[in-house]
Protein backbone atom coordinates (compact mmCIF):
# COMPACT_ATOMS: atom_id res chain seq x y z
CA UNK A 1 0.00 0.00 0.00
CA UNK A 2 1.26 3.41 -0.91
CA UNK A 3 1.62 6.19 1.62
CA UNK A 4 -1.05 8.31 -0.06
CA UNK A 5 -3.55 5.45 0.26
CA UNK A 6 -2.84 5.21 3.97
CA UNK A 7 -3.29 8.95 4.44
CA UNK A 8 -6.57 8.79 2.54
CA UNK A 9 -7.85 5.94 4.70
CA UNK A 10 -6.91 7.70 7.92
CA UNK A 11 -8.68 10.82 6.66
CA UNK A 12 -11.86 8.87 5.91
CA UNK A 13 -11.79 7.20 9.31
CA UNK A 14 -11.37 10.61 10.96
CA UNK A 15 -14.39 12.01 9.11
CA UNK A 16 -16.52 9.06 10.17
CA UNK A 17 -15.43 9.50 13.76
CA UNK A 18 -16.30 13.20 13.44
CA UNK A 19 -19.79 12.33 12.17
CA UNK A 20 -20.57 9.40 14.43
CA UNK A 21 -18.71 10.74 17.48
CA UNK A 22 -21.40 12.92 18.98
CA UNK A 23 -24.23 10.33 18.97
CA UNK A 24 -21.89 7.74 20.48
CA UNK A 25 -20.80 10.13 23.23
CA UNK A 26 -24.43 11.02 23.99
CA UNK A 27 -25.17 7.31 24.24
CA UNK A 28 -22.28 6.79 26.68
CA UNK A 29 -23.13 9.80 28.84
CA UNK A 30 -26.76 8.69 29.19
CA UNK A 31 -25.62 5.82 31.43
CA UNK A 32 -23.54 8.05 33.66
CA UNK A 33 -24.57 7.61 37.32
CA UNK A 34 -23.69 11.20 38.32
CA UNK A 35 -24.95 14.61 37.26
CA UNK A 36 -21.75 15.54 35.52
CA UNK A 37 -21.28 15.41 31.77
CA UNK A 38 -17.71 14.16 32.08
CA UNK A 39 -16.34 11.63 29.67
CA UNK A 40 -15.66 8.73 30.01
CA UNK A 41 -18.73 8.00 32.18
CA UNK A 42 -18.04 7.27 35.82
CA UNK A 43 -20.02 4.05 35.86
CA UNK A 44 -23.09 2.41 34.48
CA UNK A 45 -26.58 3.10 35.71
CA UNK A 46 -30.07 3.50 34.25
CA UNK A 47 -30.62 6.45 36.61
CA UNK A 48 -31.26 9.06 33.92
CA UNK A 49 -33.74 6.87 32.12
CA UNK A 50 -35.68 6.57 35.37
CA UNK A 51 -35.46 10.34 35.86
CA UNK A 52 -36.81 10.80 32.35
CA UNK A 53 -39.80 8.57 33.06
CA UNK A 54 -40.42 10.31 36.39
CA UNK A 55 -40.36 13.80 34.88
CA UNK A 56 -43.91 14.89 34.08
CA UNK A 57 -42.89 17.54 31.56
CA UNK A 58 -40.62 15.29 29.52
CA UNK A 59 -42.91 12.25 29.57
CA UNK A 60 -45.89 14.38 28.62
CA UNK A 61 -44.07 16.14 25.78
CA UNK A 62 -42.47 12.94 24.48
CA UNK A 63 -45.46 10.62 24.49
CA UNK A 64 -48.57 12.77 24.53
CA UNK A 65 -47.40 15.57 22.24
CA UNK A 66 -44.45 14.54 20.06
CA UNK A 67 -45.26 10.90 19.45
CA UNK A 68 -48.95 11.39 18.66
CA UNK A 69 -48.15 14.48 16.61
CA UNK A 70 -45.61 12.56 14.56
CA UNK A 71 -47.99 9.64 13.99
CA UNK A 72 -50.91 11.81 12.87
CA UNK A 73 -48.56 13.95 10.75
CA UNK A 74 -47.18 10.88 8.99
CA UNK A 75 -50.63 9.59 8.10
CA UNK A 76 -51.86 12.93 6.74
CA UNK A 77 -48.59 13.54 4.88
CA UNK A 78 -48.80 10.20 3.11
CA UNK A 79 -52.37 10.88 1.95
CA UNK A 80 -51.40 14.35 0.73
CA UNK A 81 -48.15 13.04 -0.74
CA UNK A 82 -49.92 10.26 -2.60
CA UNK A 83 -52.50 12.57 -4.14
CA UNK A 84 -49.95 15.24 -5.10
CA UNK A 85 -47.59 12.65 -6.60
CA UNK A 86 -50.46 11.20 -8.61
CA UNK A 87 -51.18 14.60 -10.09
CA UNK A 88 -47.48 15.21 -10.73
CA UNK A 89 -46.81 11.92 -12.46
CA UNK A 90 -50.05 11.47 -14.39
CA UNK A 91 -51.07 14.94 -15.48
CA UNK A 92 -49.55 17.85 -17.31
CA UNK A 93 -50.52 21.37 -16.38
CA UNK A 94 -49.28 24.89 -16.57
CA UNK A 95 -46.53 25.70 -14.08
CA UNK A 96 -45.98 22.04 -13.30
CA UNK A 97 -42.21 22.32 -13.05
CA UNK A 98 -42.54 25.19 -10.56
CA UNK A 99 -44.88 23.22 -8.30
CA UNK A 100 -42.66 20.20 -8.74
CA UNK A 101 -39.49 21.96 -7.66
CA UNK A 102 -41.35 23.52 -4.74
CA UNK A 103 -42.68 20.15 -3.59
CA UNK A 104 -39.41 18.38 -4.03
CA UNK A 105 -36.95 20.84 -2.51
CA UNK A 106 -38.21 21.61 0.98
CA UNK A 107 -34.77 22.03 2.49
CA UNK A 108 -34.22 25.48 1.04
CA UNK A 109 -37.01 27.23 2.93
CA UNK A 110 -35.63 28.93 6.07
CA UNK A 111 -37.39 27.42 9.08
CA UNK A 112 -37.73 30.81 10.78
CA UNK A 113 -39.65 32.11 7.76
CA UNK A 114 -42.11 29.21 7.93
CA UNK A 115 -42.33 29.48 11.72
CA UNK A 116 -42.99 33.19 11.91
CA UNK A 117 -45.41 33.09 8.98
CA UNK A 118 -47.42 30.29 10.57
CA UNK A 119 -47.41 32.03 13.95
CA UNK A 120 -49.02 35.13 12.47
CA UNK A 121 -51.44 33.03 10.48
CA UNK A 122 -52.52 30.99 13.51
CA UNK A 123 -52.93 34.03 15.74
CA UNK A 124 -55.11 35.57 13.04
CA UNK A 125 -57.21 32.42 12.95
CA UNK A 126 -57.34 32.28 16.73
CA UNK A 127 -55.80 28.81 16.98
CA UNK A 128 -52.34 29.90 18.19
CA UNK A 129 -50.66 27.36 20.45
CA UNK A 130 -53.19 24.61 19.81
CA UNK A 131 -52.47 21.04 18.80
CA UNK A 132 -54.19 21.72 15.48
CA UNK A 133 -51.78 24.57 14.77
CA UNK A 134 -48.83 22.31 15.53
CA UNK A 135 -50.27 19.62 13.30
CA UNK A 136 -50.76 21.98 10.34
CA UNK A 137 -47.17 23.20 10.68
CA UNK A 138 -45.74 19.69 10.86
CA UNK A 139 -47.80 18.42 7.93
CA UNK A 140 -46.54 21.38 5.90
CA UNK A 141 -42.93 20.54 6.67
CA UNK A 142 -43.23 16.75 6.33
CA UNK A 143 -45.40 16.40 3.22
CA UNK A 144 -42.65 17.27 0.70
CA UNK A 145 -40.57 14.38 2.01
CA UNK A 146 -43.51 11.99 1.80
CA UNK A 147 -44.25 13.18 -1.73
CA UNK A 148 -40.68 12.60 -2.71
CA UNK A 149 -40.72 8.95 -1.60
CA UNK A 150 -44.06 8.25 -3.24
CA UNK A 151 -43.17 10.21 -6.36
CA UNK A 152 -40.07 8.07 -6.82
CA UNK A 153 -41.99 4.78 -6.66
CA UNK A 154 -44.92 6.03 -8.72
CA UNK A 155 -42.53 7.25 -11.38
CA UNK A 156 -41.04 3.80 -11.76
CA UNK A 157 -44.43 2.10 -11.75
CA UNK A 158 -45.40 0.45 -15.01
CA UNK A 159 -48.80 1.88 -15.90
CA UNK A 160 -49.70 -0.99 -18.19
CA UNK A 161 -50.29 -3.13 -15.09
CA UNK A 162 -53.04 -0.77 -14.04
CA UNK A 163 -54.44 -0.75 -17.57
CA UNK A 164 -54.42 -4.54 -17.59
CA UNK A 165 -56.49 -4.56 -14.40
CA UNK A 166 -58.92 -2.07 -15.93
CA UNK A 167 -59.30 -4.11 -19.11
CA UNK A 168 -59.92 -7.24 -17.04
CA UNK A 169 -62.97 -5.60 -15.53
CA UNK A 170 -61.72 -3.85 -12.42
CA UNK A 171 -63.11 -0.38 -11.85
CA UNK A 172 -60.75 2.53 -11.16
CA UNK A 173 -60.94 2.28 -7.39
CA UNK A 174 -60.36 -1.46 -7.43
CA UNK A 175 -57.37 -1.05 -9.74
CA UNK A 176 -55.93 1.59 -7.44
CA UNK A 177 -56.41 -0.42 -4.27
CA UNK A 178 -55.47 -3.85 -5.59
CA UNK A 179 -52.76 -3.05 -8.12
CA UNK A 180 -51.25 0.42 -7.80
CA UNK A 181 -51.13 0.79 -4.03
CA UNK A 182 -49.55 -2.64 -3.38
CA UNK A 183 -46.96 -1.98 -6.10
CA UNK A 184 -45.84 1.34 -4.62
CA UNK A 185 -46.01 0.11 -1.05
CA UNK A 186 -42.28 0.57 -0.38
CA UNK A 187 -42.61 4.24 -1.32
CA UNK A 188 -45.65 4.66 0.90
CA UNK A 189 -43.97 3.03 3.87
CA UNK A 190 -40.81 5.07 3.41
CA UNK A 191 -42.83 8.26 2.98
CA UNK A 192 -44.81 7.62 6.13
CA UNK A 193 -41.75 6.78 8.21
CA UNK A 194 -39.79 9.70 6.88
CA UNK A 195 -42.53 12.18 7.73
CA UNK A 196 -42.69 10.57 11.15
CA UNK A 197 -39.02 11.24 11.94
CA UNK A 198 -39.09 14.62 10.27
CA UNK A 199 -41.96 15.64 12.50
CA UNK A 200 -40.44 14.12 15.62
CA UNK A 201 -37.09 15.88 15.17
CA UNK A 202 -38.47 19.21 13.96
CA UNK A 203 -37.59 22.07 16.29
CA UNK A 204 -36.85 25.46 14.73
CA UNK A 205 -40.25 26.01 13.16
CA UNK A 206 -41.98 24.39 16.14
CA UNK A 207 -40.40 26.85 18.59
CA UNK A 208 -42.49 29.60 17.01
CA UNK A 209 -45.85 27.87 17.08
CA UNK A 210 -45.69 25.80 20.23
CA UNK A 211 -47.92 26.60 23.19
CA UNK A 212 -47.82 25.77 26.90
CA UNK A 213 -50.02 22.68 26.48
CA UNK A 214 -48.41 21.64 23.22
CA UNK A 215 -44.71 21.54 23.97
CA UNK A 216 -42.97 18.93 21.84
CA UNK A 217 -40.12 17.03 23.41
CA UNK A 218 -37.58 18.84 21.20
CA UNK A 219 -38.82 22.19 22.48
CA UNK A 220 -38.87 20.90 26.07
CA UNK A 221 -35.25 19.77 25.76
CA UNK A 222 -34.21 23.04 24.12
CA UNK A 223 -35.81 25.08 26.91
CA UNK A 224 -34.22 22.85 29.55
CA UNK A 225 -30.78 23.18 27.96
CA UNK A 226 -30.98 26.96 28.10
CA UNK A 227 -30.80 26.77 31.88
CA UNK A 228 -29.17 23.54 32.92
CA UNK A 229 -27.63 20.45 31.50
CA UNK A 230 -27.85 17.00 33.05
CA UNK A 231 -27.57 13.55 31.45
CA UNK A 232 -31.38 13.30 31.41
CA UNK A 233 -31.20 15.00 28.02
CA UNK A 234 -28.71 12.36 26.93
CA UNK A 235 -31.16 9.65 27.97
CA UNK A 236 -34.02 11.17 25.99
CA UNK A 237 -31.70 11.79 23.04
CA UNK A 238 -30.63 8.16 23.09
CA UNK A 239 -34.21 6.90 23.11
CA UNK A 240 -34.92 9.22 20.19
CA UNK A 241 -31.78 8.22 18.27
CA UNK A 242 -32.51 4.51 18.63
CA UNK A 243 -36.07 5.03 17.47
CA UNK A 244 -34.84 7.01 14.45
CA UNK A 245 -32.19 4.36 13.75
CA UNK A 246 -34.82 1.66 13.58
CA UNK A 247 -37.02 3.73 11.32
CA UNK A 248 -34.07 4.71 9.10
CA UNK A 249 -33.11 1.07 8.63
CA UNK A 250 -36.63 0.26 7.42
CA UNK A 251 -36.56 3.22 4.99
CA UNK A 252 -33.15 2.13 3.74
CA UNK A 253 -34.54 -1.33 3.00
CA UNK A 254 -37.74 0.00 1.46
CA UNK A 255 -36.39 2.52 -1.04
CA UNK A 256 -32.99 3.76 0.19
CA UNK A 257 -32.30 6.83 2.26
CA UNK A 258 -30.58 8.56 -0.59
CA UNK A 259 -33.75 8.60 -2.65
CA UNK A 260 -35.48 10.67 0.02
CA UNK A 261 -32.75 13.09 0.91
CA UNK A 262 -31.52 13.96 -2.52
CA UNK B 1 -45.00 34.37 3.28
CA UNK B 2 -46.61 37.47 1.93
CA UNK B 3 -47.90 38.31 5.38
CA UNK B 4 -44.30 38.30 6.65
CA UNK B 5 -43.38 40.76 3.99
CA UNK B 6 -46.28 43.03 4.87
CA UNK B 7 -45.76 42.70 8.59
CA UNK B 8 -42.17 43.76 8.22
CA UNK B 9 -43.46 47.22 7.37
CA UNK B 10 -45.81 47.38 10.34
CA UNK B 11 -45.23 49.57 13.32
CA UNK B 12 -44.29 47.93 16.60
CA UNK B 13 -46.68 48.68 19.42
CA UNK B 14 -45.84 47.35 22.88
CA UNK B 15 -49.51 46.72 23.64
CA UNK B 16 -50.89 45.38 20.42
CA UNK B 17 -47.70 43.77 19.07
CA UNK B 18 -48.58 44.89 15.56
CA UNK B 19 -50.33 47.87 14.13
CA UNK B 20 -51.22 48.09 10.48
CA UNK B 21 -49.38 51.32 9.89
CA UNK B 22 -46.82 51.04 7.18
CA UNK B 23 -43.35 52.20 8.02
CA UNK B 24 -39.77 51.53 7.03
CA UNK B 25 -38.79 51.86 10.66
CA UNK B 26 -37.98 48.17 11.13
CA UNK B 27 -35.57 48.07 8.26
CA UNK B 28 -34.06 51.41 9.27
CA UNK B 29 -33.53 50.07 12.76
CA UNK B 30 -31.79 46.99 11.41
CA UNK B 31 -29.48 48.77 9.03
CA UNK B 32 -28.64 51.72 11.27
CA UNK B 33 -27.63 49.74 14.33
CA UNK B 34 -24.02 48.54 14.19
CA UNK B 35 -24.99 45.58 16.36
CA UNK B 36 -27.42 44.20 13.76
CA UNK B 37 -25.02 44.96 10.94
CA UNK B 38 -22.46 42.99 12.93
CA UNK B 39 -24.86 40.05 13.31
CA UNK B 40 -25.58 40.11 9.59
CA UNK B 41 -21.94 40.20 8.56
CA UNK B 42 -21.02 37.52 11.10
CA UNK B 43 -23.80 35.31 9.71
CA UNK B 44 -22.58 35.79 6.17
CA UNK B 45 -18.98 35.09 7.15
CA UNK B 46 -20.11 31.97 8.96
CA UNK B 47 -22.04 30.84 5.89
CA UNK B 48 -19.10 31.31 3.54
CA UNK B 49 -16.57 29.81 5.94
CA UNK B 50 -18.67 26.78 6.83
CA UNK B 51 -19.57 26.16 3.17
CA UNK B 52 -15.92 26.26 2.09
CA UNK B 53 -14.67 24.00 4.88
CA UNK B 54 -17.56 21.57 4.57
CA UNK B 55 -16.98 21.23 0.84
CA UNK B 56 -13.27 20.58 1.31
CA UNK B 57 -13.96 17.95 3.96
CA UNK B 58 -16.86 16.35 2.09
CA UNK B 59 -15.27 15.94 -1.32
CA UNK B 60 -12.89 13.07 -0.49
CA UNK B 61 -15.66 11.28 1.41
CA UNK B 62 -18.10 11.67 -1.47
CA UNK B 63 -15.46 10.35 -3.84
CA UNK B 64 -14.82 7.36 -1.64
CA UNK B 65 -18.48 6.42 -1.19
CA UNK B 66 -19.23 6.85 -4.90
CA UNK B 67 -16.28 4.84 -6.14
CA UNK B 68 -15.84 2.12 -3.55
CA UNK B 69 -16.49 -1.39 -4.73
CA UNK B 70 -16.76 -2.65 -1.19
CA UNK B 71 -19.78 -4.68 -0.14
CA UNK B 72 -20.12 -2.17 2.67
CA UNK B 73 -20.87 0.71 0.32
CA UNK B 74 -24.46 1.06 1.49
CA UNK B 75 -23.31 0.88 5.11
CA UNK B 76 -20.86 3.74 4.54
CA UNK B 77 -23.62 5.79 2.95
CA UNK B 78 -26.05 4.94 5.73
CA UNK B 79 -23.56 5.98 8.40
CA UNK B 80 -23.14 9.29 6.62
CA UNK B 81 -26.85 10.00 6.26
CA UNK B 82 -28.20 8.63 9.52
CA UNK B 83 -27.14 11.59 11.72
CA UNK B 84 -29.11 13.85 9.41
CA UNK B 85 -32.30 12.14 10.50
CA UNK B 86 -31.80 12.37 14.23
CA UNK B 87 -32.56 16.07 14.27
CA UNK B 88 -30.49 19.16 14.96
CA UNK B 89 -31.16 19.32 18.69
CA UNK B 90 -29.72 15.92 19.56
CA UNK B 91 -26.67 16.48 17.40
CA UNK B 92 -25.98 19.89 18.88
CA UNK B 93 -26.40 18.43 22.35
CA UNK B 94 -23.64 15.94 21.53
CA UNK B 95 -21.34 18.84 20.78
CA UNK B 96 -22.28 20.54 24.04
CA UNK B 97 -20.95 17.47 25.81
CA UNK B 98 -17.83 17.20 23.68
CA UNK B 99 -16.90 20.86 23.99
CA UNK B 100 -18.02 21.40 27.59
CA UNK B 101 -15.72 22.13 30.51
CA UNK B 102 -15.44 18.47 31.46
CA UNK B 103 -16.00 17.30 27.91
CA UNK B 104 -14.08 14.88 25.78
CA UNK B 105 -11.86 17.51 24.24
CA UNK B 106 -10.81 19.00 27.56
CA UNK B 107 -10.20 15.54 28.97
CA UNK B 108 -7.98 14.90 26.00
CA UNK B 109 -6.14 18.19 26.54
CA UNK B 110 -5.66 17.61 30.26
CA UNK B 111 -4.19 14.22 29.43
CA UNK B 112 -1.34 16.17 27.89
CA UNK B 113 -1.20 18.46 30.91
CA UNK B 114 -2.94 21.41 29.29
CA UNK B 115 -5.31 23.68 31.19
CA UNK B 116 -9.01 23.18 30.49
CA UNK B 117 -10.27 25.76 28.03
CA UNK B 118 -13.72 27.22 27.61
CA UNK B 119 -14.75 26.06 24.17
CA UNK B 120 -18.48 26.51 24.45
CA UNK B 121 -19.97 29.87 23.50
CA UNK B 122 -17.28 30.65 20.97
CA UNK B 123 -17.68 31.12 17.21
CA UNK B 124 -15.38 28.13 16.63
CA UNK B 125 -17.72 25.85 18.59
CA UNK B 126 -20.65 26.94 16.45
CA UNK B 127 -18.63 26.54 13.26
CA UNK B 128 -17.36 23.08 14.20
CA UNK B 129 -20.81 21.72 15.04
CA UNK B 130 -22.39 23.33 11.99
CA UNK B 131 -19.80 21.74 9.72
CA UNK B 132 -20.63 18.35 11.20
CA UNK B 133 -24.35 18.92 10.73
CA UNK B 134 -23.82 20.08 7.12
CA UNK B 135 -21.42 17.36 5.93
CA UNK B 136 -24.11 14.91 4.72
CA UNK B 137 -25.91 17.70 2.85
CA UNK B 138 -22.69 18.38 0.94
CA UNK B 139 -21.82 14.73 0.35
CA UNK B 140 -25.07 13.90 -1.46
CA UNK B 141 -24.90 16.39 -4.40
CA UNK B 142 -21.17 15.72 -4.74
CA UNK B 143 -21.82 11.99 -4.95
CA UNK B 144 -24.40 12.32 -7.71
CA UNK B 145 -22.03 14.47 -9.67
CA UNK B 146 -19.05 12.12 -9.21
CA UNK B 147 -21.13 9.08 -10.12
CA UNK B 148 -22.08 10.78 -13.37
CA UNK B 149 -18.48 10.70 -14.53
CA UNK B 150 -17.57 7.55 -16.37
CA UNK B 151 -14.80 5.88 -14.38
CA UNK B 152 -12.96 5.08 -17.60
CA UNK B 153 -12.15 8.77 -18.02
CA UNK B 154 -10.26 8.68 -14.75
CA UNK B 155 -8.58 5.44 -15.71
CA UNK B 156 -7.54 6.90 -19.04
CA UNK B 157 -5.93 9.86 -17.30
CA UNK B 158 -4.15 7.52 -14.89
CA UNK B 159 -2.90 5.24 -17.64
CA UNK B 160 -1.55 8.28 -19.42
CA UNK B 161 0.64 8.91 -16.39
CA UNK B 162 -1.35 11.36 -14.28
CA UNK B 163 -1.02 10.93 -10.53
CA UNK B 164 -4.00 11.15 -8.18
CA UNK B 165 -3.64 14.86 -7.56
CA UNK B 166 -3.49 15.59 -11.26
CA UNK B 167 -6.51 13.42 -11.98
CA UNK B 168 -8.41 15.38 -9.37
CA UNK B 169 -7.23 18.75 -10.58
CA UNK B 170 -7.56 18.15 -14.32
CA UNK B 171 -10.42 15.65 -14.60
CA UNK B 172 -12.61 15.40 -11.50
CA UNK B 173 -12.69 19.03 -10.46
CA UNK B 174 -13.79 20.50 -13.81
CA UNK B 175 -16.38 17.77 -14.34
CA UNK B 176 -17.94 18.05 -10.89
CA UNK B 177 -18.35 21.83 -10.84
CA UNK B 178 -22.18 21.62 -10.92
CA UNK B 179 -22.12 19.30 -7.89
CA UNK B 180 -19.69 21.55 -6.08
CA UNK B 181 -21.84 24.58 -6.82
CA UNK B 182 -25.07 23.03 -5.64
CA UNK B 183 -23.47 21.53 -2.52
CA UNK B 184 -21.84 24.78 -1.46
CA UNK B 185 -24.92 26.90 -2.13
CA UNK B 186 -27.12 24.49 -0.18
CA UNK B 187 -24.72 24.47 2.77
CA UNK B 188 -24.48 28.26 2.66
CA UNK B 189 -28.26 28.69 2.62
CA UNK B 190 -28.75 26.22 5.47
CA UNK B 191 -25.95 27.71 7.56
CA UNK B 192 -27.10 31.33 7.37
CA UNK B 193 -30.58 30.28 8.47
CA UNK B 194 -29.50 27.95 11.29
CA UNK B 195 -30.90 28.68 14.72
CA UNK B 196 -30.54 25.77 17.12
CA UNK B 197 -26.79 25.21 16.86
CA UNK B 198 -25.79 28.87 17.39
CA UNK B 199 -28.40 29.26 20.13
CA UNK B 200 -27.09 26.34 22.18
CA UNK B 201 -23.38 26.43 21.41
CA UNK B 202 -22.95 30.15 20.89
CA UNK B 203 -25.36 31.62 23.38
CA UNK B 204 -26.01 35.35 23.38
CA UNK B 205 -22.35 36.10 22.67
CA UNK B 206 -22.41 34.45 19.25
CA UNK B 207 -25.50 35.84 17.59
CA UNK B 208 -26.65 34.79 14.15
CA UNK B 209 -29.54 36.23 12.22
CA UNK B 210 -31.85 33.23 12.77
CA UNK B 211 -31.46 33.54 16.55
CA UNK B 212 -32.29 37.21 16.26
CA UNK B 213 -35.63 36.32 14.67
CA UNK B 214 -36.38 33.74 17.35
CA UNK B 215 -35.53 36.03 20.27
CA UNK B 216 -37.36 39.06 18.94
CA UNK B 217 -40.45 36.92 18.35
CA UNK B 218 -40.53 34.93 21.57
CA UNK B 219 -38.83 37.20 24.08
CA UNK B 220 -39.43 40.79 23.07
CA UNK B 221 -42.62 40.12 21.05
CA UNK B 222 -41.49 42.60 18.43
CA UNK B 223 -43.05 40.75 15.53
CA UNK B 224 -42.64 43.50 12.93
CA UNK B 225 -38.94 43.65 13.61
CA UNK B 226 -38.71 39.86 13.53
CA UNK B 227 -40.54 39.93 10.21
CA UNK B 228 -38.13 42.49 8.79
CA UNK B 229 -35.18 40.37 9.94
CA UNK B 230 -36.77 37.28 8.39
CA UNK B 231 -37.30 39.17 5.14
CA UNK B 232 -33.59 40.07 5.06
CA UNK B 233 -32.62 36.45 5.79
CA UNK B 234 -35.03 35.13 3.17
CA UNK B 235 -33.68 37.57 0.61
CA UNK B 236 -30.24 36.06 1.17
CA UNK B 237 -31.43 32.44 0.87
CA UNK B 238 -33.74 33.09 -2.05
CA UNK B 239 -30.91 34.92 -3.80
CA UNK B 240 -28.77 31.84 -3.23
CA UNK B 241 -31.45 29.60 -4.75
CA UNK B 242 -31.70 31.90 -7.77
CA UNK B 243 -27.96 31.61 -8.32
CA UNK B 244 -28.24 27.86 -7.84
CA UNK B 245 -30.99 27.48 -10.44
CA UNK B 246 -29.01 29.59 -12.89
CA UNK B 247 -25.89 27.48 -12.44
CA UNK B 248 -27.92 24.35 -13.10
CA UNK B 249 -29.47 25.92 -16.19
CA UNK B 250 -26.05 26.92 -17.47
CA UNK B 251 -24.63 23.49 -16.78
CA UNK B 252 -27.43 21.85 -18.75
CA UNK B 253 -26.89 24.20 -21.68
CA UNK B 254 -23.17 23.47 -21.59
CA UNK B 255 -23.92 19.79 -21.88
Amino acid sequence: MKLSDAVYKIYLAAIYIFIMGSPIIVFAISFNPTTSLSFPPEGFSPRWYEEFLKDRIFVDSFFRVSLSLAIITSIISVVLGLSSSFVMVRYDFHGKSLVESFLLSPMWMPAVLVGLGLLQFFVLLGIGGSFLALLIGHVLVATPYASRCIYASLHGFDRSLEEAALSLGADKIKALLLVTIPMIRPGLIAGMLFSFIRSFGEITMTLFITGPRTTTVQVAMFTYLQWESTPVIAAISTVQSLMVLGVALIIERAIGLREVLR
Amino acid sequence: MLSIFLASFYKYDPFKIMEAIYTLENYRRFFSDPYYIGVLSFTLQMGVGVAALTLALAYPVAYFVSRTKSRLKSVYLFMMLFPLLVGPLVRTYGWMIILGRKGVLNMFLSFFGAEPVELLFTPSAVALATIEVMLPYAVLPLMSSIENIDISIEEAAKSLGADRLRVFHRVLLPLTIPGIASASLLVFALTVSSVITPALLGGPSVMMIGQLVLYSTLWSFNWPFAAATTAILSAITLGTIAIYLRTIARATIAK
